[in-house]
């Protein structure tokens, strides 16, 4: 019971005083020790009122069980034929019992003992629910149960439609749009016609209005390449509508405007599933479970999710990539083959600072997002590493763009709209390379990225490159030395080649990065800086640990000097 | 010798390396987890709010004209937190009072005379004391919580004002400063329900704020209102 604290504060004037409530009576009979007058008992009770109407509704929980016994399972009648081919091609089993349904007979006596069901969860054998602490208490002793975690409530949220499309771009916003796919070297994909045909991606978001009627998706819906669509927050297969975040995601994958490709896999198909009800702080992980999962049975080759939690429901030593549920069901969606393509966050510019997850988790390509104008990491987009030290973002693109919008193409920002501009990239890769499992197109995405082999925690490898995949390795890298590393007396330099100060090399700005990297691989700081001079960097060699390494990027080159 | 000449020539090269335009730089700072935050050990924070006053007077000589009559609060609040259900803490703060005073016949404070308008505003320092339920799921956030406590203001100003509007059609305006007939200090319990940065609060002041010598009749009680946390 809330009022169970001492308040031994008593009156002691006869006060004619009378406040609306007061005039309840309450027939409560209180020990000398609690001696209370009407006034406080009624400014109490006021208060209780709203507090116990918050604490006395039904809570969300997810309930594991502990096994899948007695169930059987038949992959060719669950999975599109599109799974059962990926599982095929890249060696995955056709079935393991985390694609076996929940014990039948659990799953009733759960029903029976909560309010309602809200999903059931085959890859982490768990049930979500809507139940009391009461009802809590008694399944908690059910022997098939191995846990429970309650989970947050979400908050209903709809816009209203009403549309007429306007075709008119800007010239400032027709040259972000061009720009965005052509820093990924997008031309040369279209040069070659790949454009993701016969890759499946689906994505997650908070609603995608007039994807339905807009034309930037006209290609798409021509040719019927929308495949399935599902609304895990009401239930149905109505999408278009809610918030517009998802379309502009959409148009930065595979959207057109006015003969321009907004992103890169205008050719893909498509996989619809509105998860979040609001803006991602009040998003449902449980949705985002059960899209993922529907996303495999369905056939996705990629996933892109533009979400991420952080300081919401979780603690920066959380972001280790093993605690969040979602990040661990984004680690198993890569291992039933699927490429999860995940926003980095837009936390760099606040406390948090660092990734969100599923972001953090090691088998998702999270995508940072850099600035067009300075083509560098823009100052919302959350920095690596994860609290376990691992490098995240893995890749970035630009987190400004120009997308679809409701009605009209928009500028807009954040690296939930990088996501997506990797997502087509990958698809598009994907087609060309269709011998690789997700994992190898995710080490060649890195590869491809044009600071490669170089890193650092804003922008990851860099963004990727078309060219890596249309001509190879060898073509894309820039293989002549831009700098040199002059050690004088214990003084380190690094010295520009006198054709590389002030240049813009191979498209890129002409940035020197680099980074000191501590001897178990992880960086102690990094740095870009504008070359206006031959010695660009002048170190102190006893400054450093033995076995620390300073690595320079500049112009497609890299090189490292171990101290 | 060989060292200075190495500072001297590092000390020129720095300068030059600072005439190099440093696009970006980050210091990668060692993982742990903070001690300051809204969900761990240490937390303060800014907070803004209005309370309205509410309920009865102690007679008709002290009704007051609701929705006018209310509180304004700037503060700071810390929070200690002991366990994620668990915390206690202070608010220090400026807030001040106005009773917009119902004129009618019966009115007695602080005379029988009748205004267009009379108020008396006390400007307060307070502080108090809460203890903390937390509940529900919640990161490093401050999430939903449930404050019970006790406060106490110190009165710094009080003063009495009148408007009315004379025969001749001028406004008459008085301040009155210096008041004899009020307690110095003021305490009472108080409740707030807090959804993160947003807050209920409730206030019962259980202290007079008229010296008992003068017979006044007491102002009401309550103080209901919101407040804002200026916090994430």
């Amino acid at each position: 019971m809330l009022f169970t604290i001492y308040w031994t504060i008593t009156s002691t004037k006869n006060k004619s005083f009378i406040f609306n409530f007061t005039k309840i009576y309450v027939p409560l009979i209180f020990n000398k020790y609690f001696i209370m007058n009407r006034k406080i008992l009624s400014f109490l009770f006021f208060f209780s009122l709203l507090s116990v109407s918050i604490s006395a509704q039904n809570s969300k929980y997810w309930v594991f069980l502990s096994n899948k016994k007695d169930c059987s399972f038949n992959p060719y009648e669950y999975f599109d034929k599109k799974t059962i081919d990926r599982r095929i091609q890249y060696h995955i089993p056709l079935m393991d019992s985390t694609d076996f349904p929940l014990n039948s007979a659990y799953e009733q006596s759960i029903l029976n003992g909560v309010d309602s069901v809200s999903y059931s969860s085959r890859w982490f054998n768990a049930i979500a629910v809507y139940a009391t602490e009461t009802q809590i208490e008694q399944i908690k002793q059910f022997p098939f149960v191995s846990s429970i975690e309650k989970m947050e409530l979400q908050i209903a949220y709809l816009e209203n439609t009403s549309y007429v499309w306007d075709t008119i771009i800007s010239p400032d916003l027709m040259g972000t749009l061009l720009n965005q796919t052509k820093r990924m070297g997008g031309d040369l994909f279209q040069e070659k016609e790949i454009d993701g045909k016969g890759i499946r991606i689906a994505i997650f978001d908070g609603g995608f209005p007039t994807v339905d009627v807009n034309p930037a998706f006209e290609h798409i819906r021509k040719e019927g390449r929308i495949i399935k669509t599902w609304d895990f927050t009401k239930k149905n297969e109505f999408v278009y509508d809610y918030i517009s975040h998802g379309t502009m995601v959409m148009s930065c994958i595979g959207g057109i405007m006015n003969g321009e490709k907004i992103g890169l896999a205008t050719g893909a198909e498509f996989l619809l599933a509105r998860t979040e009800v609001k803006s991602e702080p009040f998003s449902e992980e449980e949705n985002w479970l059960a899209a993922v999962e529907w996303a495999d049975k369905n056939g996705a080759d990629i996933i892109n999710s533009s979400l991420g939690y952080t300081y919401h429901r979780y603690f920066p030593n959380q972001m280790d990539g093993k605690t969040s549920l979602v990040a661990k069901a984004a680690n198993m969606a890569a291992r039933k083959g699927m490429l999860v393509v995940n926003a980095a966050g837009n936390d760099g510019d606040n406390n948090w600072k660092i990734v969100g997850t599923p972001a953090d988790a090691d088998s998702v390509l999270s995508v940072g997002g850099i600035s067009p104008d300075s083509d560098i990491h823009t100052s919302f987009s959350s920095f690596g590493p994860t609290w376990d030290k691992r490098m995240k973002p893995n890749v970035c693109a630009y987190g400004h763009v120009a997308a679809a919008g409701k009605n009209k193409i928009v500028s807009t920002q954040g690296t939930s709209f990088a996501s997506p501009l990797v997502a087509g990239f990958t698809a598009c890769a994907w087609q060309l390379k269709r011998e690789l499992n997700n994992m190898q197109l995710f080490e060649n995405i890195q590869k491809s990225a044009d600071l490669y082999p170089y890193f650092d925690y804003a922008h990851g490898y860099g963004v990727p490159q078309a060219s890596y995949f249309i001509s190879g390795p060898q073509d894309s890298l820039l293989q002549t030395k831009t700098f040199d590393f002059v050690n004088e007396n214990d003084v380190l330099k690094v010295v520009v080649r006198q054709e590389f100060i002030n240049q813009k090399v191979k498209g890129s700005k002409g940035y020197l990065y680099y980074h000191i990297q501590n001897a178990d691989g992880t960086l102690k700081e990094y740095n870009v800086i504008e070359v206006n001079q031959e010695e660009v960097i002048t170190l102190s060699v006893n400054d450093f640990e033995i076995g620390s390494k300073l690595n320079v990027h500049l112009g497609g080159y890299t090189a490292t000097y171990i101290f | 010798m060989k060292k200075i000449l190495i500072t001297f020539f590092l000390f020129i090269s720095t300068y030059i390396c600072f005439s190099q335009t440093v696009l970006l730089h980050q210091e990668v700072k060692d993982t742990t987890l903070g001690k300051r935050g809204p969900n761990l050990k240490n937390f303060g924070h800014f907070y803004f709010g209005i309370g309205f006053i509410m309920g009865e007077p102690e007679n008709k000589g002290a009704e007051i004209n609701y929705g006018f009559s209310k509180n304004i609060l700037v503060g700071y609040r810390y929070k200690l937190k002991l366990n994620q259900v668990l915390a206690i803490g202070f608010d220090m703060d400026y807030n001040a009072s106005s009773f917009f005073i119902k004129q009618h016949p019966l009115k007695t404070i602080p005379d029988t005379l009748l205004h267009d308008i009379e108020k008396i505003n006390f400007g307060n320092v307070g502080l108090n004391g809460y203890i903390r339920f937390n509940y529900g799921k919640r990161g490093n956030r401050i999430g939903n919580f449930i404050d019970l406590g006790a406060y106490g203001n110190y009165v710094f100003s009080a003063r009495h004002f009148t408007k009315d509007e004379n025969q001749q059609g001028n406004i008459v305006k008085t301040t009155t400063s210096h008041l004899g007939y009020y307690n110095k200090t003021n305490y009472g319990l108080l409740m707030r329900i807090g959804f993160n940065r947003y807050v209920l609060f409730g206030n019962y002041r259980w202290s007079n704020h008229f010296k008992d010598s003068y017979l006044y009749p007491e102002l009401p009680r309550y103080t209901v209102g919101f407040q804002i946390g200026f916090h994430k």
